[in-house]
């Protein structure tokens, strides 16, 4: 049932998700807007299309587009979603979880580099340098977490945090504002990236697929809006209670999805990309969040022992 | 016949290989010295399997005065080395097949290439196996002077030579400490067997944990950790590619071994030399990788990345040395073996990506990544095989890097829950820099890769590369079958680990640990299959949308702009400079801008690295010593009167002597 219900969430919300955010940056726009179903039908466009491959590119190329799929599908099975019931589970899956997402990135860059374009370089270079500061902020909030429930897996951390005691009300919104960020610099949101800039200069993720098309770019696109999901799925996971009911906990879960993709769309509608160089010390800033959770938890853990 | 006479066996069929060597013709030399090898190689490994199978084998031969009894032991430890070095001989002489064919009949002298490479996998079997103090100190010696002569292989060119020499001096520093260490140990009980040193330590406590701490500076710089990793990054690339992959991924880990063996004569040291080693592996793991991610020259980058690997491999030690003093079990089998894990997945990925980096310089003349580019196209198999490599190294899944790294992410989470009050700071400290390393040699890996192999060529080169030869090619593809192996059934291995770590660790394992372990890394497996299943459904599911569509080639998207050949591809420096400029304080960079006010296509800029710790620890305490010993540069005068004196007071020294014994 689990896997039924995950695996059907996980089809359909990440469309939703890139749907719902270009909604509210119309209507905050003044502008009607697409459809929330857009995102969808250009992703059943793209499948339909032939594709054009650049002439410098090996076969790595045209493989990575799927290996990045295929990570972000089996990441997506450690993730717990309602009731914090996930796919797959056991000690230390969260490693794993990260090591997919990390081998997603290694193709991702690769592929870029593969077209020989100096635009693409440079994005494959600078989500080098982006992943390099959030990677171990995620790291160490994760120990934080594990040694704040003494569990080891995703959906065990999560089903163990006691939301209602004194530390947790420090805990958990330094957590969720961790993941929150994550959510933005691994969907390549802005304020670290936007999706709509016209200028390949600007441009981190989107440069990166500037060559890809047809199905290939259409399986990155899916990965894209399930990998902001997932980390949207984990910040749910701190605010469902595990006593509640499998369908109830399904519809708060949903409701919280819808919330951060607002939330990123307002964002997006009212915060300008930031400087390139003020980049690194914003990504500072998710470390030094998450270095608060762990330093209070760490005490508390002590004084309670 | 036992294991100890399969062992003799390919003691002597190894050193018949690089005997035989000198006595054939250029052409014939590596051929013969690879069959000598492979037929060494199987009954090492018999006696390697028989080992873990059946018991420690152990032997013992008296080579009289001043040596005197001088056991062979081939423990479960020694027997993971002796697979290593096996295998590390076979590959190293079948890549050199294919990588020294253009110097047959040359006055390189591959005579002696092959002799002293004979001569350096005797000398590290006997180092893992023999057990008496001055016998290892022989071997050992022997060890480095053989790997010194192979560094040295390129002798015409300068910066060859003054590598091997750096090499030689670091080494004997690092002789200088187990010299003196050994000394201690032999003085106070009065033998050169381990043995006894073990009945020592164990009534002498901690008052001789300083003669621990000079071993691990001894083998540490064999080992390569900072601050005394600073040969590794000159040495590997001076040195042939068949050479460098055996000192990588073999050489450097008998300093890993001499750091067990010791461990184990000192029953595990104390808990306060077990966090050293966890925080000093820690640094060297960051540096080693930070510095990787800053280099140009593909072998220089792969013996930082080493340095990095020698680090993953002592967090894993010093994780298992505190689980084991703070009464963590679990965390003691998790550390340990995913050190063990990660030296045998190290040797794979290391020889691994130096063979890729030899078929390289071996068609394209160049170490510069900057001058290459696109060579995927020319060569297919090289870049598929460097590409598994890169993956692996970068510890991702499904390969073997990821499973060693997997168990010291395991018991660390483990680690937060013990009740103790620094392992779990430890423990978090521990994931942390784990995943930064990570994430680190990821983008170093990308950056090598694709700089090298993908786009287009950067410079003409004097050829065009063609793919590199069969024999390289199937050299390459053993260890990176076994990087994929490795990774899936990595938890067959946890039982040898067992076995291992009980020659270290004064404590067994109780079955239902090893059993818990066996299973996480079983997840992993199964994981790793379903990866491996979804993958190729995406790739299936891709060619039948594309079925019947129009899959056209056409350049890439330039931005109209046309003027550009492979020179406007991002570079190897250019790609990393982003992330290396948020740790510009760590490295230093002195930087060069020539002709500053002339044209833009005039001006030349160079940035030449610098390690820290080489210009902040080594050359200065270098440079003290010199100044202490030009203090005695007046013995050594170059005038022949002053020598005879010296004859004369030495034999009146000895007269002087000899009469007063006689009173």
């Amino acid at each position: 049932m689990t896997a039924l219900v995950n695996t059907a969430v996980f089809l359909v919300t990440p469309f939703l998700f890139l749907g719902v955010i270009g909604r509210v940056k119309s209507v905050w726009a003044g502008r009607k807007g697409p459809s929330v179903f857009q995102p969808f039908y250009d992703f059943v466009r793209l499948l339909k299309k032939g594709e054009v491959v650049s002439s410098s590119a090996t076969l790595l190329f045209r493989a990575a587009p799927s290996v990045v799929l295929a990570c972000t599908v089996l990441a997506a099975l450690f993730v717990p979603v309602y009731g914090k019931h996930s796919v797959l589970s056991f000690a230390g899956d969260f490693v794993l979880f990260s090591y997919l997402v990390g081998l997603s990135k290694f193709f991702m860059a690769a592929m870029a580099m593969e077209t020989g374009s100096p635009f693409e370089g440079m994005g494959a270079s600078r989500e080098m340098l982006y992943s390099t500061l959030a990677e171990p902020a995620f790291f160490l909030l994760m120990g934080s977490l594990a040694l704040f429930t003494r569990h080891a897996s995703f959906a065990s951390i999560f089903s163990g945090l006691n939301v209602s005691g004194g530390i947790s009300l420090l805990v958990v919104p330094l957590c969720m504002i961790a993941f929150f960020l994550m959510l933005l610099v691994e969907g390549c949101r802005v304020p670290f990236d936007d999706p709509n800039t016209h200028l390949e200069l600007t441009m981190i993720h989107e440069v990166m697929i500037l060559d890809n098309s047809g199905p290939d770019l259409a399986f990155l696109f899916y990965s894209n809006g399930l990998k902001m999901v997932l980390f949207g799925s984990l910040i749910a996971a701190f605010v469902i209670p595990v006593s509640l009911a499998p369908w109830l906990g399904l519809l708060v879960y949903l409701a919280i999805l819808f919330a951060e993709a607002v939330l990123v769309g307002l964002v997006e509608s009212l915060v300008a990309r930031f400087k390139l160089s003020y980049v690194p010390q914003s990504l500072l800033l998710l470390f030094s969040i998450t270095l608060i959770a762990f330093l209070s938890i760490i005490s508390f853990v002590r004084w309670n022992s | 016949m036992n294991p100890s006479q399969w062992f003799l066996a390919g003691l002597l069929l190894t050193a018949a290989g690089g005997l035989a060597a000198l006595f054939v013709r250029d052409k014939w030399k590596s051929r013969l010295y690879f069959v000598f090898s492979f037929a060494a190689a199987v009954p090492l490994i018999v006696s390697a399997v028989s080992v873990f199978l059946s018991g420690t084998a152990a032997a013992s031969f008296d080579l009289g005065y001043p040596a005197g009894r001088v056991p062979f032991v081939m423990d479960a430890l020694a027997a993971l080395f002796v697979v290593l070095i096996a295998l590390g001989n076979v590959l190293a002489a079948l890549n050199g097949t294919g990588y020294l064919k253009p110097y047959e009949g040359s006055d390189k002298g591959l005579g002696a290439y092959h002799f002293n490479l004979g001569l350096m996998t005797v000398s590290m079997l006997l180092v893992v196996t023999l057990q008496n103090a001055l016998a290892f100190l022989i071997v050992w010696e022997l060890m480095s002077l053989s790997s010194f002569f192979l560094a040295a292989f390129d002798k015409e060119k300068a910066e060859s030579r003054s590598a091997a020499l750096y090499y030689f001096t670091a080494m004997q520093v690092g002789l200088a400490f187990l010299l003196t260490a050994f000394s201690v140990l032999s003085a106070k009980c009065g033998s050169f067997l381990f043995d006894d040193f073990r009945a020592l330590t164990a009534s002498g406590g901690a008052s001789l944990n300083w003669v621990l701490v000079l071993f691990l500076l001894g083998f540490g710089t064999k080992a390569g950790f900072v601050p005394l990793h600073t040969w590794l990054p000159k040495a590997h690339p001076a040195a042939p590619a068949p050479v460098s992959a055996f000192m990588s991924g073999v050489m450097i880990k008998t300093g890993i071994y001499g750091i067990l063996r010791m461990l184990g004569i000192f029953h595990g040291a104390g808990i306060g030399i077990a966090y050293g080693i966890l925080a000093v592996s820690l640094l060297t793991a960051f540096f080693g990788i930070l510095y990787a991610l800053k280099q140009t020259d593909v072998k220089r980058l792969l013996a930082y990345s080493s340095i990095e690997n020698i680090g993953i491999i002592g967090t894993g030690i010093g994780l298992g040395l505190v689980g084991y003093h703070t009464g963590n079990p679990f965390v003691a089998l998790a550390g340990f073996a995913g050190a063990f894990l990660h030296i045998a997945a190290h040797f794979f990925m290391k020889t691994l990506l130096f063979f890729g980096s030899g078929s390289v310089y071996l068609r394209a003349h160049t170490r510069n990544m900057e001058e290459l580019g696109g060579l995927a196209k020319s060569m297919p198999g090289t870049a598929a095989l460097f590409l598994t490599g890169s993956l692996a190294i970068s510890a991702l899944p499904p390969f073997c890097g990821f499973a060693g790294e997997f168990l010291l992410y395991y018991g660390s989470v483990t680690a937060l829950a013990a009740p103790d009050k620094t392992l779990p700071v430890a423990a978090v400290a521990v994931m942390t820099v784990l995943s930064l390393v990570g994430i680190l040699a990821l983008s170093s890996f990308v950056k090598a890769y694709s700089v090298i192999f993908s786009g287009t060529p950067r410079t003409r080169l004097h050829s065009d590369p063609a793919e590199a030869p069969a024999s390289m090619l199937a050299s390459a593809a053993v260890p990176a079958l076994f990087t994929v192996l490795l990774g899936f059934g990595a938890f067959l291995l946890v039982k040898p680990a067992v076995q291992i770590a009980s020659n270290v660790l004064p404590q067994a394992f109780a079955p239902e640990t090893s059993a818990s372990l066996a299973a996480s890394l079983a997840n992993l497996g199964k994981a790793f299959g379903l990866l491996s299943a979804v993958f190729l459904g995406a790739l299936g599911l891709r060619a039948v949308l594309l079925r019947g569509k129009k899959v056209e080639r056409f350049k890439t998207w330039d931005c109209g702009f046309r003027g550009g050949d492979g020179k406007v591809q991002y570079t190897a420096t250019s790609f990393s400079l982003p992330t290396l400029s948020v740790f510009s304080p760590l490295y230093g960079v002195h930087h060069v801008d020539k002709n500053r006010e002339k044209l833009l296509s005039e001006r030349s800029t160079n940035d030449r690295n610098r390690d820290i710790f080489e210009n902040g620890i080594i050359r200065p305490a270098g440079a003290r010593l010199k100044k202490f010993f030009n203090l005695f540069s007046w013995v050594q005068s170059g005038n022949t009167q002053q020598y005879i004196l010296y004859g004369i007071l030495f034999l009146a020294a000895i007269l002087v002597s000899i009469i007063g014994a006689k009173k």
